[in-house]
């Protein structure tokens, strides 16, 4: 009878556990961080253009799907403003997307992370921004990254994305820093050495698509601060000899801009696959340079 | 006042049989418990005796096929839709990433369970005959074995259904330990995989095996189970009371009939049980049987829900054939075997010693051969049957717990303190960071 009597205590007890359990997941359910924002954003387009216009905000988990490219990118369930005019000078994640390049890569063709970067699955800031999480190798593409690896100008790593559809353009609008480096391969006849798309010498690496290399493929025991491909690659053109003695690879001298600019070249080197449409088509001049061999197409 | 007790008695909805038939019929009517006896041993009955571990592995699969239904819904097996939708589960399925958690711990603990179950029927020679007529406690032991055998295969094949790198890597180190098989390894592997390398003929092998095949598989084998274990009359330590009995020199009770199917065609379906003084020794299966699964039911869901809700659910980069996860490990029930391969791998100049093959193949062919002939050759006597470290068994006790103890050590070793490049770390030393593309 005890055994009986402590056995219905405890079916009550672990019953009571349960349901704590339950609402816990429930409560947890219903208050997801992406809900906080979205309120925000109403809050914002209230003030501002008053209530009526802030009913129009759709609100739940907000995506783009762009299938040519297999891509679903929820940052549209935070960063709601993109494409309203007068948030211009918003604060993030409502601030809208510069109009301008908008036009010519419509979010609803090109989603967000082919661009920025980022987990588009994701939603919530940690796993969305990816800058510190474990498991994915495409972080936003932004100030904190840059931080973390000490370039010249953090916000320009965004551009190495740019050149993944742009790899074939001798000057890409907007893109400084690639179109810097594109002029520098050229200048320093990179060539002579390395093999890019099937055309040069094989004296040093192959470097078609150096890109998408391993991390683990580099040595870093001469590399100060964070093992990172980005960071062994801006050591290695600030002096090639620093990180690898042997290496036949003379000294440019290479300031901080020309370093950030080539490490963003050869990184947006990768084996991508784009439907054609998304390639911008070739332009009869000025004349391609030495990398962009036809055959790759 | 009538009235209000009325109603409160049918709220806390409580029934009291007022018969010790009465108890008995509601168990042999019932179609969710009338595989259950009507009457149940105290010591049966008792958490010290079996921890209800058995029980906890069924609840565990009930909750791993309730779970896995609803993920079969939402998964995709594709190897271009796998990890897609298992992100998808994880950040926009409502509730997704609860039921993905509770999935895969649920199948880490069914494992565990399932293990430990195994231990604590070998320690108590539960596999050992009694005394009552046409029991074969052996062979309700060699379906445990395959019941053992089918859960890491289980959890096996759905480790690789996320299509991450932790899965890709995972299957791989674990097909290429059967490919040291020999003769038959290379053709087992490929039958394993549908093809030489681990792609969408894998993908969709292991799905079929893991939703389909080895679930029906082990609900045949837990049915034959429990029915022999009735057949067997109950646990191993309700024939230590009949012993007990004998001993005592009571006045002989009478002959008892358990009905298992009730009258049919004017015959009656007769199982002979262990003669036990059912009113010293027995209960009504009915509540206190019933009570007792329920505490063990909530005891499991709740361990498994706070389980998972405080490890979260790995899902690594997508599965990328050409860049090896660092370390690669297979899943961890099988991290004794990778230790194993990788501590019996030994090159002596030129010359290398197949690790797989003893490690992998050969070690625990052995263990699982032993396992399922130990029955016959276990001759202590029937008192050892259903008693925790029986006294003629302590040798075989000893050997069996030195076996599971390495087997223990081996896993922790290889789960906790094999780092990147296979490197051995104390657990007091952290992990070189990886270095990352950014």
């Amino acid at each position: 009878m005890v055994a009986k009597n402590r056995d219905v205590a405890l079916i009550y007890a672990f019953g009571a556990i349960l349901l704590l359990v339950t609402g816990w997941i429930y409560w947890d359910y219903y208050r997801p961080e992406w809900k906080t924002y979205q309120s925000g954003f109403r809050g914002l387009i209230t003030g501002r253009f008053g209530a009526e216009r802030a009913q129009q905000i759709p609100s739940g988990i907000q995506q783009i799907w762009v299938a040519e490219l297999n891509r679903v990118d929820r940052c549209v369930t935070c960063h709601l403003g993109l494409e309203w005019e007068g948030l211009e000078d918003a604060p993030n994640p409502y601030r809208a997307h510069p109009p301008g390049i908008l036009r010519k890569h419509p979010l609803a063709g090109y989603g967000c992370t082919i661009c920025h970067g980022g987990q588009g699955f994701a939603t919530d800031v940690e796993s969305a921004h990816a800058t510190g999480a474990l498991h994915w190798e495409e972080p936003l593409l932004a100030g904190e990254i840059g931080r973390a690896n000490q370039v010249e100008e953090p916000k320009a790593l965004l551009q190495i994305n740019c050149n993944i559809c742009h790899r074939y353009d001798a000057q890409t609008e907007g893109a400084d820093y690639i179109n810097y480096a594109k002029q520098i391969v050229q200048e320093k006849r990179c060539v002579l050495c390395h093999k890019v798309n099937g055309q040069g010498s094989l004296l040093g690496p192959d470097l078609t698509y150096v890109g998408e290399q391993s991390p683990e493929h580099y040595d870093y025991a001469r590399v100060p601060g964070k093992q990172s491909s980005i960071g062994w690659h801006l050591a290695h053109f600030h002096n090639p000899k620093d990180v690898a003695p042997q290496s036949l690879m003379p000294n440019f001298n290479f300031g901080p801009r020309e370093t950030q600019a080539l490490t963003m070249l050869v990184m947006s080197w990768k084996r991508t696959r784009l439907p054609s449409s998304y390639i911008p088509p070739p332009k009869a001049a000025p004349p391609p340079p030495a990398e962009a061999a036809p055959a790759e197409r | 006042m009538a009235a209000e007790k009325t109603i409160w008695k049918k709220l806390i909805w409580t029934w009291k049989p007022e018969s010790e038939f009465e108890a008995g019929d509601s168990i042999v009517r019932n179609l969710l418990l009338h595989w259950f006896p009507s009457k149940i041993t105290f010591r049966s009955l008792s958490y010290r005796y079996s921890f209800w571990l058995g029980t906890a592995s069924a609840i565990l699969f009930g909750i791993l096929t309730v779970t896995g239904v609803v993920l079969m819904f939402l998964y995709v097996p594709s190897v271009e839709r796998a990890y897609a939708s298992i992100k998808d589960i994880e950040f926009a399925v409502a509730f997704g990433w609860f039921l993905r958690g509770l999935h895969r711990i649920g199948a880490h603990l069914m494992v565990a369970v399932v293990f430990l179950h195994a231990v604590r029927v070998f320690l108590t020679g539960g596999y050992k005959n009694g005394v009552a007529a046409n029991q074969n406690r052996p062979l309700n032991w060699i379906i445990g074995v395959v019941l053992l055998l089918s859960t890491l295969l289980l959890s096996f094949t759905g480790y690789l259904l996320p299509w991450d790198q932790l899965a890709f890597w995972a299957i791989t180190v674990g097909t290429n330990i059967a490919l040291a098989a020999p003769v038959v390894g290379e053709q087992t592997r490929f039958l394993l995989l549908g093809g030489n390398t681990i792609a969408q003929g894998a993908l969709i092998r292991f799905y079929v095996l893991h939703c389909v095949f080895l679930p029906m598989l082990v609900l045949l084998l837990f049915a034959w189970h429990m029915w022999r274990i009735r057949k067997d009359g109950g646990l191993a330590c309700a024939d230590q009371l009949a012993l007990d009995q004998k001993q005592e020199k009571a006045p002989p009770i009478k002959s008892k009939t358990y009905s298992l199917l009730g009258i049919a065609g004017t015959r009656t379906v007769h199982v002979e049980a262990a003669l036990v003084d059912e009113d010293r020794h027995a209960t009504p299966a009915s509540p206190s049987l019933t009570l007792r699964l329920l505490v063990v039911i909530l005891a499991t869901v709740l361990l498994a829900s706070l389980m998972t809700i405080v490890v979260e659910a790995p899902l690594e980069e997508p599965a990328n054939p050409a860049v090896t996860s660092n370390p690669a490990k297979a899943p961890w029930y099988f991290l004794w075997l990778q230790e194993l391969v990788a501590d019996t791998t030994v090159r002596v100049g030129g010359l290398t010693l197949n690790g797989a093959l003893v490690g992998g193949i050969i070690v625990p062919g052995i263990l699982v051969g032993l396992l399922l002939v130990w029955p016959y050759l276990d001759r202590s006597s029937v008192r050892s049957a259903g008693i925790w470290f029986g006294s003629d068994r302590w040798r075989q006790n000893i050997v069996f717990l030195i076996i599971v103890l390495a087997i223990l050590i081996l896993t922790i070793v290889g789960t906790y303190m094999r780092g990147p490049y296979w490197g051995l770390y104390w657990p007091w030393e952290t992990w070189p960071d990886l270095p990352r593309k950014f």
